[in-house]
């Protein structure tokens, strides 16, 4: 489907385009009630909530006042929708303010001043400096008479930096007074969420001469709501409009995450509805045989003699009511509660603050701190994740003679300088590829400064260490770049520039030299794109030699590499190329094929090293979190013997003999195949020793993999704890994070940049670095942070106290109303099966919302198994939150099993004391409903492990709340409890009974706990006690790891220029060097641009190393 | 080497740069700047002001300068440091209690030594209320058997028991064997009768007592019992018309001087709150079903017993305390108080009006005799319970002392950790 736009021509446009009105309400008015109930009865709890509500209209069956559900139900209801309607509002507020912006539009060749919600599609919009861009609009003009315009885009991605939009060709040059008349059509697909792409062709009507189709990309586009900045005006023709533009197509409610514990609360909480069910079939069956029995002899119950055809469902049904409490309605309220002040923890943590970049972590997602705790995979990207993402060059190979090798710095290499003040041509062609190929825009700031954007921050590197050597990008404007040489200046035209993408890994202008007017092809990329396409006979060995060298030291490398063009080839070959880039279909391969006949047989330069520091911590962290048992990946789009590299300096991967590092690589599926069996063969060998078996992959293996090898990947996937996917692209990235969650386990996905947004929604938790990438990948994100090491506290710390809080608080809230449900069952069975509630409707109400609520809210916020200190030393402990330990059917059975036991203890003591003279209903209910709550406060007291004031004064206030409350009701001479708690409380039996029960029902409960943790402790208990006896014992312990870990950290350093070869082991070498040879370089040998033998790769390795010793 | 570059910040350095002190100088049109010590000079000259010669040291200069700026931008920028409470960073001063094995020992047996206690308390008490049981139900009607009314089935009973025109007394013997001092409380104790049923419970108007117009659902939950002949029934429901109404007339063989009689204070045996509350001193029974028994002729079972028209609910002890329905099926309900000591050897001679039918449903009726203690009547169960709780919690905490001294564990060895044991260094492990 395609769209034409006519461009400031409105007869002609079909009017079935929307108007430019943005709506992102959910709801209004009208809509609101019904379609806000809808979406809350949607959720079973809810549904179930209302079904027992609604039953409880129907006064044969309900044992209590409607209320006592109808209350709650409404509160929750209304509290929820209120805060839908808040933030709905707040919605409408922001659209109505950016509909009725005005904005200027031309209308029939005058501009006009219109609200912005009257746009319409081929409107001609006129834009100022700093206005928001109403709609989305292919640029047609613009003040700077090059036809460019600077816009901010950080509303979309969140980067702050300035980007450059050009006018089409065919509209450079016109004035403003031809823009407000002119015609034309852009031809543009259907409105769709790629903000990266716009494929569409403009063609410009007569009185245009030029009336040809003409390529538009999305540099020639913009996009709603981004500022125009640092340009007088700006005018395009508005193509997309209100929520068709590429913003609200790729605006989208997130799919709310569901975490590990929720789906086993939602189990138990299955289960507990169908044991409800079997109870109730149980008793309703008794209580109607109970019926038919003693109907006509208990005549003082004077049963009608004509039973009604519902007679037979009335009991189940209420019994129904009367256990609908085992699933109590406080339960989602205080999970939600709870974890919202959970997620507020990490928002405040001073330990999570990143002084360096101002950054607090921030937790976005409120819901989901528990599945921190339950983390078994962490897939992390590289750059500006792990490292710094401060990119600084640091070493270049230039014609086979090294910069930089000696001081460490190739900035303040004599050598260097003086090839450049000697002007060494080849150096200097270097250095002007490194200030020419780029999309660095030199900026002059307000203050005179020169300031470089870049989007991506080597490129910047590039720049700026060729602006310290004296060749200084000074002004970019619009094809025309000028820099500064050593005080001359040069000029230079971009005639083309064949853009980077991830599959041609290379970048390249075509420029005109403005002095000797010839043409130069400029090209930087990744060495095996550039080798293959150099021209035979150049020192590839060499080029490749120093990159071996760079990247075993972690650095990452760039191929320069340069040709002269003649000047018919570049004419032909340009109309390929534009023919390419306005072509409707498939866009990018026949760009990239255009690109692919220019770039040939070119002079390789050299390569050259950018470093990327590793972020503070890092190395500690990821031990620390192995040391959990969390197994990590890494995907990253560097090469792999980058990524090798940085995965050892970060205790990714370790050498021998401890580590072993697999490859896993195939030019075709059947080798990819071999490959993948051949590393699992040896990952079942080696299976018995503790050995740490990593294996690494590039993307083009990769999608082999996932194609065809799925299932062996996927095994070998479960099998290996450690990964390195190399050359990945964002989508693989989400892929590999879908494969791994396809496996059950519960995923983590850490990136800082654009390419791991994917990646980051498609994990269980997203974590963004807000780092130098913007913040994208932050915004998108569950939770976010300024570094990698704050993971380890995010994970360890708020991960894993999130967890055990939310277990106990769920499981617990589900105990204390079954606690009171099977007193309520054991007492129907004394009650004639005919479902007489003993407790009073308000008792019932207030049990769940008062008197069992706050002692354990405030102890589920507070209680602390283990200190902060001791799980950071002991990072294994988190072995409990990860395997599900602490809520799962078996400990919920425990509570199970506990509320029943508590149940008969309550009831039975009650019962019996209060037997005879002593049975008045209203009095035994207030002592049995008494005895719950006693055994509520001490069982919240002995499940506490850490004990602040605060739950004190919880649980012992709720107490008093408890006698409060009741004497206040007792006072009250309508609420039929008149009295009885004067009565009660007056009579010594009511003490003595608590106190029974107190003792019967904590007191076993007691004597297991202190056995199991004396005599078969958990590790948990094992902690607690170290930490108790022995502080000192614990830190010397600590001293002992970190010392340990530091240990393993110099050594690694120590071994770093031979760890290579020691990651493949003698025995294994014959199989792996297969393996190895297997790689890119031999599905490169396939094609003919390779100039040297694939094998010789494995010596060019010993030779690195040995140049490093 | 001359640069030819742009400068940074040109008014912002001079003022901004801390470190270092800088001089300015203004000379023919150009600006220098000059650090102490290293000479790093700049100058701007002639109209194009953004453009500046550096003589030395231009890069190193430009870095500095873009630092400081930055520096500078963040310390404007407002800082997003969270603050500090100690709620916030969860650091609120806690303590963690431990089960040691000493404490635990010491707790449980500590614990079943205060139980015994309490149990032996309360089980002298209980034990020290003197208790006459008599059930009278079978025996009372058994006696008006007959060769052609055998009164073997229930059938046969009920029959009995709903012919108004014949007599139910009977004559039952108590034998006093120990001091009984007042107050001696007289109940009579129904078996079998759920008073806890939901039919029944809710079968009653709380607001009528009170002597307020009935809800109409209150009234809908009196049904069957809610109005006759389409006038409402005061006291109405099912409680109120089941009314017990046995009675009971006890004497002694000589030993008192009243004549034999001794003495049942009917009053103030209702809850005073229900005296003064709860059932009205305006309301007077109305349209009572049980007032007028020929209407309920043709009804398969009569009700129970019948209230005094002229004497307002507020009087209606018997009532009141009836309507205090029972939590169980088998309860006492206090039927009156003997105000004076019965002496041991005394034999009570009760005539009792068997009106109440409790043959129908298989329920039972006892007269009980009881003297109170502090736990109330004869009740064994607390002070049995805490005995067992107490001798159970002992027993414990002896069993923990001997697994402890003969298997005394190391508390908090590290060894014991599961991920500590796996390596093979620390394998051994210290019993």
């Amino acid at each position: 489907m395609k769209r034409f736009v006519y461009i400031n021509d409105r007869d002609r446009t079909p009017g079935h385009h929307c108007c430019n009105k943005v709506s992102n309400t959910k709801y209004n008015i009208f809509n609101f009630i019904p379609k806000n109930l809808w979406e809350q009865f949607s959720r079973f709890m809810n549904k179930y909530f209302l079904l027992i509500a609604i039953l409880q209209l129907w006064p044969l069956i309900t044992p209590v006042s409607p209320a006592s559900t109808w209350g709650p139900l409404i509160v929750i209801f209304a509290v929820s929708a209120t805060k839908e309607a808040w933030d709905d509002y707040g919605r409408y507020c922001s659209d109505k303010e950016f509909n009725e912006k005005i904005v200027w539009v031309v209308k029939k060749g005058v501009k006009t001043q219109i609200q912005a919600q009257e746009i319409e599609v081929g409107d001609l919009v006129w834009l100022y400096e700093n206005d928001e861009i109403p709609c989305d609009v292919v640029l047609l003009g613009t003040s700077e008479s090059v036809g460019l315009c600077y816009i901010e885009t950080s509303a979309m991605d969140g980067e702050t930096d300035l980007k450059t939009r050009v006018t089409p060709k065919p509209c450079v040059g016109l004035t403003s007074a031809e823009l407000l008349t002119h015609k034309g059509v852009i031809e543009c697909p259907e409105p769709d969420r790629d903000i990266l792409r716009f494929d569409a062709r403009l063609r410009l009507f007569p009185p245009f001469i030029d009336n040809d189709f003409h390529p538009l990309s999305i540099k020639n586009t913009l996009l709603q709501s981004c500022y125009l900045r640092n340009t007088e005006w700006a005018c395009g023709v508005a193509v997309y409009t209100g929520n068709e533009t590429k913003l609200g197509m790729s605006k989208g409610v997130a799919e709310p995450k569901l975490t590990a514990a929720d789906a086993m609360l939602d189990k138990l909480t299955t289960a507990i509805f169908i044991f409800q069910v079997v109870v109730v079939l149980i008793l309703g069956v008794a209580g109607n045989i109970w019926n038919n029995y003693e109907k006509n002899k208990v005549w003082y119950l004077r049963f009608p003699k004509q039973s009604e055809w519902y007679d037979f469902f009335v009991i189940p049904l209420r019994f129904e009511l009367l256990c609908s409490i085992m699933i109590p309605i406080s339960v989602k309220v205080s999970l939600d509660l709870a974890k919202s002040v959970y997620s507020k923890y990490i928002d405040w943590d001073l330990h999570m603050y990143d002084q360096q970049t101002n950054t607090p972590a921030v937790a976005a997602n409120t819901a989901i701190s528990e599945d921190l705790g339950q983390i078994e995979y962490i897939l992390t990207d590289k750059t500006g994740t792990l490292t710094e993402n401060v990119m600084l060059f640091k070493r270049c190979c230039i014609h086979g003679v090294y910069y930089g090798n000696e001081s460490g710095d190739a900035l303040t290499d004599q050598g260097l300088k003086d090839a450049l003040l000697e002007k060494v041509p080849e150096v200097v062609k270097f250095m002007l590829i490194m200030t020419v190929n780029n999309t660095v825009v030199p900026h002059l700031s307000g203050n005179g400064s020169l300031k470089y954007q870049a989007q991506s921050q080597d490129e910047e590197a590039l720049v700026q260490a060729a602006a310290q050597l004296h060749m200084v990008l000074s002004s970019k404007k619009g094809t025309f770049v000028e820099l500064n040489f050593l005080g001359d200046i040069l000029e230079f035209e971009m005639l083309n520039v064949l853009d980077f993408t991830s599959d041609r890994k290379r970048m390249s202008v075509v420029v005109r030299d403005h002095s000797t007017g010839r043409l130069h092809l400029l090209t930087k990329g990744a060495d095996e794109t550039i080798f293959r396409i150099v021209r035979a006979g150049e020192p590839v060995q060499q080029v490749a030699d120093a990159i071996d060298q760079y990247s075993q030291l972690g650095l990452r490398t760039l191929c320069f590499a340069w040709r002269d063009l003649d000047e018919q080839e570049y004419t032909s070959w340009a109309i390929t190329f534009n023919e390419a880039s306005a072509s409707m279909t498939e866009r990018e391969s026949k760009i990239a094929d255009a690109c692919q006949l220019l770039e040939r047989d070119l002079e390789l330069l050299g390569a050259s090293a950018v470093e990327d520091k590793l972020q503070d911590a890092v190395p500690d962290t990821i031990a620390s979190l192995r040391k959990a048992g969390i197994n990590f990946w890494l995907l990253t789009g560097d090469k792999q013997t980058t990524a090798i590299q940085i995965a050892l300096a970060c205790n990714f991967i370790r050498a021998e003999p401890e580590g072993q590092l697999l490859s896993i690589q195939g030019s075709t599926s059947n080798d990819v195949a071999a490959s993948i069996e051949r590393v699992l063969e040896i990952l079942r060998i080696r299976s018995s020793e503790s050995k740490d078996v990593a294996f690494v992959i590039d993307g083009f293996t990769l999608e082999l993999a996932l194609k065809y090898e799925r299932e062996a990947f996927t095994e070998l996937a479960l099998l290996i704890k450690t990964a390195l996917c190399c050359r990945v692209t964002p989508s693989q990235k989400a892929e590999l994070v879908g494969l791994v969650k396809s496996c059950d386990y519960r995923t983590l996905a850490i990136g800082d940049g654009g390419n791991d947004v994917k990646m980051i929604q498609e994990a269980h938790v997203g974590v963004g670095i807000s780092g130098r990438e913007g913040l994208q990948a932050a915004r998108a994100a569950d939770y976010s942070f300024g570094k990698f090491k704050f993971l380890k506290r995010l994970i360890l710390v708020h991960g894993r106290y999130s967890y055990n809080r939310t277990a106990f608080l769920a499981q617990y809230s589900i105990y204390k109303s079954l606690v009171i449900c099977f007193v309520q069952i054991l007492f129907s069975f004394l009650s004639g099966v005919s479902g007489t509630s003993l407790f009073n409707s308000l008792s019932l109400m207030a049990y769940n919302v008062v008197y069992t609520s706050i002692p354990v809210m405030v102890t589920s916020l507070l209680d602390k198994d283990l200190l902060e200190k001791t799980v950071m030393e002991h990072p294994e402990i988190l072995y409990f939150a990860q395997a599900g330990r602490l809520i799962n059917p078996s400990t919920f059975a425990c509570w199970f099993i506990r509320s029943i036991f508590h149940a008969i203890v309550v009831f039975v003591v009650t019962v019996r004391v209060y037997a005879y003279d002593k049975c008045e209903m209203v009095e035994m209910s207030m002592v049995a409903l008494s005895g719950c709550i006693w055994l509520q406060a001490f069982l919240v007291l002995i499940e506490t492990n850490s004990f602040t004031v605060c739950q004190y004064l919880a649980v012992w206030g709720n107490v008093v709340i408890f006698y409060v409350l009741n004497f206040i009701l007792s006072l009250s001479k309508h609420a039929g409890m008149h009295t009885i708690m004067f009565r009660v409380c007056g009579d010594p039996a009511y003490w003595f009974s608590l106190l029974l029960i107190v003792v019967a029902g904590i007191g076993p409960l007691a004597a297991i706990k202190y056995y199991r943790s004396t005599y078969s402790p958990n590790a948990i208990n094992m902690l607690q006690l170290l930490e108790r006896q022995d502080p000192i014992a614990v830190s010397l312990e600590a001293s002992e790891s970190s010392s340990s870990s530091a240990r393993a950290v110099s050594r690694t350093n120590s071994s770093h220029g031979s760890v290579y070869e020691p990651l493949l082991p003698e025995s294994l070498k014959s199989g792996i060097a297969v393996a190895s040879s297997d790689n890119f370089l031999s599905e490169v040998s396939s094609s003919d641009f390779l100039p040297f033998s694939p094998n010789s790769r494995t010596p060019l390795l010993n030779h690195a190393m040995n140049n490093n010793k | 080497m001359v640069k030819r570059q742009t400068l940074i910040g040109l008014g912002f350095c001079v003022g901004r740069c801390a470190e270092c002190v800088w001089f300015l100088h203004l000379e023919m049109g150009s600006i220098r700047f000059m650090e102490l010590g290293r000479i790093v000079f700049f100058s701007v000259s002639g109209s194009d002001m953004t453009t500046v010669h550096a003589l030395k040291g231009g890069g190193e200069f430009l870095r500095r300068l873009q630092k400081e700026e930055e520096v500078q931008q963040s310390l404007r920028r407002e800082s997003r440091r969270p603050k500090y409470s100690r709620f916030s960073q969860q650091e609120l001063g806690s303590c963690k209690p431990m089960l040691t094995p000493r404490c635990t020992v010491a707790m449980f047996v500590s614990l079943g030594v205060m139980c015994i206690a309490i149990g032996v308390y309360a089980l002298l008490a209980s034990w020290s209320v003197v208790e006459l049981v008599n059930r009278y139900d079978i025996f009372c009607i058994m006696k008006y058997a007959t060769h052609a009314n055998p009164m073997i089935t229930v059938d046969e009973k009920i029959a009995f028991m709903q012919d108004a025109t014949k007599r139910k007394n009977c004559t039952i013997t108590m034998d006093v064997t120990k001091l009984m001092k007042q107050p001696i409380y007289v109940y009579y104790q129904l078996g079998n009768y759920f008073q806890n049923h939901r039919r029944y419970v809710k079968s009653k108007s709380e607001r009528q007592l009170r002597g307020l117009a009935a809800s109409s659902s209150e009234l809908n939950d009196c049904k069957p019992e809610d109005q006759v002949n389409g006038e409402v029934i005061v006291p109405c429901g099912l409680i109120a018309w089941t009314l017990f109404n046995d009675t009971y007339d006890l004497s002694t063989n000589g030993f008192s001087s009243d004549n034999g009689t001794v003495f049942v204070n009917k009053t103030a045996i209702a809850w005073k709150s229900d005296r003064e509350e709860r059932f009205n001193n305006t309301v007077f029974p109305t349209n009572f079903p049980n007032n007028n028994r020929t209407t309920l002729a043709n009804a398969s079972q009569i009700g129970g017993g019948w209230l005094n028209e002229s004497l307002p609910l507020s009087k209606n002890e018997n009532l009141m305390v009836w309507m205090r329905t029972a939590a169980l099926p088998t309860f006492r309900k206090l039927y009156g108080r003997i105000e004076t000591d019965l002496q041991p050897g005394t034999k009570l001679t009760i005539n009792i009006e068997n009106y109440y039918n409790a043959y129908g449903f298989g329920g039972s009726k006892k007269l009980v005799l009881s003297t109170a203690s502090w736990i109330g009547g004869r009740n064994d169960f607390l002070g049995l319970s805490y005995i067992v709780v107490g001798c159970a919690s002992i027993l414990m905490g002896l069993v923990f002392l001997y697994v402890h001294w003969k298997n005394p564990r190391p508390l908090g060895d590290r060894s014991y950790l599961s991920w500590v044991r796996k390596s093979p260094a620390t394998s051994t492990v210290t019993s």
